[in-house]
């Protein structure tokens, strides 16, 4: 599912964000990434969403060599992942449902699919209540899952979360993580960043660890990580 | 595309209009200003080959051959006629044809004919001659014309010539041409601007949106074309507008040429054209062109900021 081979990524301005970094997820697996601020967690995503390209080495993605892809499939290989971020991303200006069907609307998915999908992910992620209201009209940890639903309202078979509750309270947190770790006992691979390590504990998944650009650990659970 | 994405683009766009519509209001107002003047122009221009196209069929360059002419002589001094460029056409004009044409004017009983002391007839004194069509009758062409002329043996240097009026409106019906295709040419650009900077500002105001678009995988033409879609509508609605206001202000212009008793407006008087006739095309003109500019205008910022 995600594959990467010695991977070097130098930003323009000299910065060296990630130093042959070698790794890989199987379709299937919950995975955090944890490691301190600047560690190149965010870069080693943005890398996976083909929003930067690798300085040196090869990332492959859901079947994409992402190294070779032509600029016109990009649009047709971001469909094949649901992303979120730390600051949600919605529009202001729209509805929570229209902020869903906003992924679909624009990537000509007919009508009719988009009146069931919608309120499906809403159901799912247990804000069907809202669907009309706005933004800042929710909290932050349902803002999240409006970003949520949206990751998810095509289905993809990977979705990828950059600090998901970096601006949420941790009981709230804790939810975010629970439906997560819920979406990926239904098949969806996902991988999650995050520097809240009370959080990687609760759960048994493998947990990836970076500084300063390289991998430090990779461990079964984070008390192995621990441990080692 | 399938129809509801069609739907969505259009709405999007109408939308961004509406959003962004103080600028929208602004740019509408410019380019029917714009459009407007090339219409202007235009029209002014379409009146003016009217009036000088038929001041010109009245008018052709006559050019008489010397009595002593022979027939050999006369065909060799038409294909030396022929070879002036500035010539459209020219044909040769016997004599005899001349002579039938004015008894028809005078009637038969005119004196045009030589008789001696005996009241015999001598046969007509109408030279023969060429007439010469021009490719246009200002005054540059027509000196060039007549110099050329006189040096070819056996033409009578009197050569007659086009009215002045008619070389006057030929020249000011170039000039307006002229001047008028650079206007054109001036406020098509203006236009081209100011709506690429309308369309600027709709796309800083919606770039959290084209982001998300990206992420979730929209293609870059259905990125691009809500703003193709907004710049085509401020085309359009200033292309209606300016159109209303042409026929209006274009109405009020004849009717005052019309009342006004100046003698050389009274050449144009019958020959202007009528808005209703060109309506149509006037219309389709605009509408094309309105829609053209803003789309020209929308792609010119996209291409350069929209990094699609
Ligand atoms: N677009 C960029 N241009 C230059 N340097 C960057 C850019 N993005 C991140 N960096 C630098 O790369 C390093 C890794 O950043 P990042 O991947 O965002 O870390 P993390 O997400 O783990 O906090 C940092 O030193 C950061 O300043
Ligand atoms: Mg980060």
């Amino acid at each position: 599912m995600i594959e990467f081979t010695n991977v070097s990524k130098v930003y323009e301005n000299g910065t060296k964000a990630l130093s042959n970094l070698s790794l890989s997820v199987d379709k299937g697996e919950f995975v955090f990434v944890v490691g301190p601020s600047g560690a190149g967690k965010s870069t080693f995503i943005k890398l996976l969403l083909r929003e930067e390209t690798p300085t040196k080495g090869i990332v492959k993605v859901n079947g994409y060599n992402l190294n070779k892809i032509k600029k016109r499939q990009i649009p047709q290989f971001r469909r094949s992942l649901g992303v979120v971020f730390q600051d949600f991303r919605l529009i202001p200006q729209m509805t929570v449902y229209d902020n869903v069907a906003f992924a679909l609307r624009v990537t000509n998915v007919a009508s009719r699919s988009i009146r069931q999908r919608v309120p499906y992910v809403l159901g799912l992620v247990g804000l069907a209540a809202k669907a009309r209201n706005y933004p800042d009209q929710l909290s932050g940890g349902e803002q999240q899952r409006v970003a949520l639903a949206r990751a998810l309202v095509n289905n993809p078979p990977l979705l990828i979360a950059d600090e998901p509750t970096g601006n949420i309270d941790p009981e709230l947190s804790l939810e975010i993580v629970e439906l997560l770790n819920e979406i990926n006992k239904c098949g969806t691979t996902v991988v999650m960043v995050t520097h809240e390590h009370e959080l990687v504990a609760r759960f048994g998944h493998r947990v990836i660890s970076i500084d300063h650009g390289s991998l430090v650990s990779d461990a079964d659970e984070w008390g192995s990580f621990y441990e080692g | 595309m399938k129809g509801s994405s069609m739907g969505y683009l259009l709405k999007t766009g109408f939308k961004n209009v509406y959003m962004n519509r103080l600028m929208s209001f602004a740019s509408i107002g410019v380019l029917v200003a714009c459009l407007m003047l090339i219409g202007s122009a235009i029209l002014l221009s379409m009146n003016m080959q009217v009036i000088v196209g038929a001041v010109e069929d009245e008018n052709e360059m006559v050019a008489f051959l010397d009595m002593d002419v022979s027939d050999d002589q006369a065909r060799q001094i038409g294909d030396e006629i022929a070879k002036i460029p500035e010539i459209a056409e020219s044909y040769f004009y016997s004599s005899e044809e001349a002579w039938a044409e004015e008894q028809k004017k005078w009637g038969a009983a005119s004196a045009m004919v030589e008789v001696d002391v005996d009241g015999n007839d001598l046969g007509p004194i109408l030279p023969d001659a060429y007439r010469i069509k021009l490719n246009d009758v200002s005054q540059e062409t027509l000196d060039s014309v007549t110099n050329q002329l006189l040096q070819i043996d056996g033409i009578d240097p009197d050569i007659r010539t086009p009215s002045q009026e008619a070389t006057i409106l030929s020249d000011l019906e170039r000039a307006i041409s002229t001047v008028g295709s650079v206007i054109v040419v001036i406020l098509a650009v203006v236009s081209v601007v100011i709506i690429a900077n309308t369309i600027k500002i709709t796309i800083f105001s919606r770039r959290k949106e084209i982001s998300i678009m990206r992420l979730v995988g929209a293609t870059n033409t259905f990125i691009k074309m809500p703003f193709l879609i907004e710049g085509m509508i401020i085309g359009l609605i200033s292309a209606l507008l300016a159109f209303g206001g042409l026929w209006i202000a274009y109405n009020y212009a004849t009717q005052f040429i019309m009342q006004s008793p100046s003698s050389w407006l009274e050449i144009a008087v019958g020959k202007l054209i009528d808005f209703r006739d060109i309506a149509t095309r006037m219309l389709a003109g605009f509408a094309i062109g309105g829609a053209g500019l803003g789309v020209v205008g929308a792609n010119l910022f996209i291409r350069r900021h929209l990094k699609v």
